[in-house]
């Protein structure tokens, strides 16, 4: 049932994406395409948001109201009463989430496998793939990233900006079609901020999906086909990131004259 | 008065025969509990309604009947329901193990809990099959925080498997009650006891400290 008709390369398709966390709009009705090869920023003030935004495109956070499509498909977040049906609905999710991969603020890499268990796992237990094609896969995407010789070391002896690039060559072991960034490089030192970019702004030169949650502005106008400026659940100014040098929103002047000052 | 080692000495074999029984009993049912707790602890968890309360009830009811009462309950009480009569070892194990999982339920419950959620949610993003998720990246996580609240437990169970002799095991104590009665040297025989199962206990407590390094692999201990 895929609602791809040529010429239509939407890869996520939001609409009327709400979310409330109680008394707390958080989301308040967006509406949000992303083709496919695009490289979309998010910006805004915390609290305005982006990532809840997007968090739902994973079904992390499930929306109150609204549908995301992906790849022609809409995402139902598990939620039947009955086991079985649950089952299902999570399995279908989880196939569907493999093509699209997350990077957190926080790594979330996995403390008590090795790096390379780290991304073998996934190959292993939802890909089905064999004990040595999985390591030869994970080596590959490791060898990317500058971790092979790190393969059999635990994620503690490993810096903050080695543990996000072991993160991200994790999620781009499962070849997805979407690469999820929510604030990728908001935990990490200075100094280690910049190998993080390297890697993402290589990505983005390759042609894949991007969806970034980021602070950095220098970044977000070297990288970004389309930048979307959000504050209080809603789409306040989006356009190309050469727009943004000259927003036409007061709103968003404020808030990259509050992010450069 | 003085210590009569004499009859320490002359009572220890037949005391420790009596003491492996005990741990034999205690063991027995750890196992059980473990495996009933790991039950309760998902039942707890559950997303359904029916679960969570099947586990609060299991909790309230094992937590709140004491162990004398439900070992009596087990040896004499189901026999009269049921018709078919249960041995005394086999009926302390099942009243210990029943009262532990309640007791297990709760420490992987909190261990679960004390799981960083990020990282059900990086298996979720990664779109891990539920139960990879929970066996290979939550439970051995969680593992990390259930040792030594399990090592308590497990010296509950030792403490309350002393008591076994009401319902006709010949553990160590029996045996130190009888000798003492025909000697009157309760005194000795008593604190012999005690001090074989502070040493078991101590004993326990650093196999659970062995097992937590052995989970730490990996990790770098700060200080």
């Amino acid at each position: 049932m895929t609602a791809n008709t040529p010429g239509d390369d939407v890869l996520v398709r939001l609409r009327g994406i709400r979310k409330a966390f109680g008394a707390n709009v958080v989301l308040d009705g967006v509406d949000l395409d992303v083709r496919a090869g695009e490289v979309l920023v998010l910006l805004g003030p915390s609290g305005s948001g982006k990532s809840t935004l997007l968090r739902t495109v994973n079904m992390l956070t499930p929306p109150d109201a609204g549908t995301v499509e992906f790849d022609g498909e809409v995402l139902v977040p598990p939620a039947s009463r009955w086991p079985w049906a649950y089952r299902r609905q999570s399995a279908r999710l989880a196939r569907h989430r493999r093509e699209m991969g997350m990077v957190f603020q926080h790594f979330n890499v996995f403390p008590h496998m090795s790096v390379l268990r780290n991304i073998t796992l996934a190959l292993r237990s939802a890909q089905g793939l064999s004990k040595a094609d999985a390591e030869a896969v994970a080596l590959e995407r490791l060898r990317a990233v500058s971790l092979a010789e790190k393969a059999s070391a635990y994620p503690d002896s490993l810096s903050g900006g080695q543990k996000q690039r072991l993160a991200i060559a994790r999620a781009l072991a499962l070849a997805p079609k979407l690469m999820l960034f929510d604030e990728a490089t908001s935990a990490l030192d200075p100094e280690l901020v910049k190998g993080v970019l390297d890697e993402m702004r290589a990505l983005a030169g390759s042609g894949m999906t991007m969806i970034v949650v980021t602070h950095e502005i220098q970044f977000a106008k070297e990288v970004a086909d389309r930048v979307v400026f959000m504050e209080h659940g809603r789409i306040v100014e989006e356009g190309p990131a050469a727009q943004f040098d000259e927003p036409r929103e007061q709103r968003t002047r404020e808030f990259l004259r509050a992010l450069s000052s | 008065m003085s210590f009569d080692f004499d009859i320490v000495l002359r009572t220890l074999p037949a005391m420790l025969q009596g003491l492996v029984l005990t741990v034999e009993i205690a063991v027995w049912g750890f196992v059980v509990a473990v495996v009933l707790g790991l039950l309760v602890a998902v039942l707890g968890l559950a997303r359904y309604r029916t679960p969570r309360w099947i586990a609060s009830a299991w909790l309230a009811l094992m937590r709140g009947v004491p162990l004398l009462v439900f070992m009596y309950w087990v040896y004499y009480g189901l026999p009269q329901l049921t018709g078919a009569t249960i041995g005394s070892f086999a009926a302390a194990v099942v009243a210990l193990g029943l009262t532990g999982s309640a007791y297990m339920g709760e420490v992987f419950r909190a261990g679960l809990l004390a799981v960083d959620p990020g990282q059900q949610e990086a298996a979720d993003a990664l779109g891990l099959p539920r139960s990879t998720a929970f066996w290979r990246v939550v439970l051995p996580q969680a593992a990390r925080f259930m040792v030594a609240p399990s090592v308590n437990v497990f010296v509950g169970l030792l403490k309350g498997a002393t008591i076994v002799s009401v319902i006709g095991v010949a553990d160590m104590l029996y045996i130190a009650k009888k000798v003492s009665v025909q000697t009157f040297t309760p005194f000795e025989l008593y604190t012999t006891a005690g001090l074989i199962l502070v040493v078991i206990t101590v004993a326990v407590a650093l196999l659970g400290f062995v097992v937590e390094r052995r989970l730490d692999r990996g990790r770098v201990r700060h200080a």
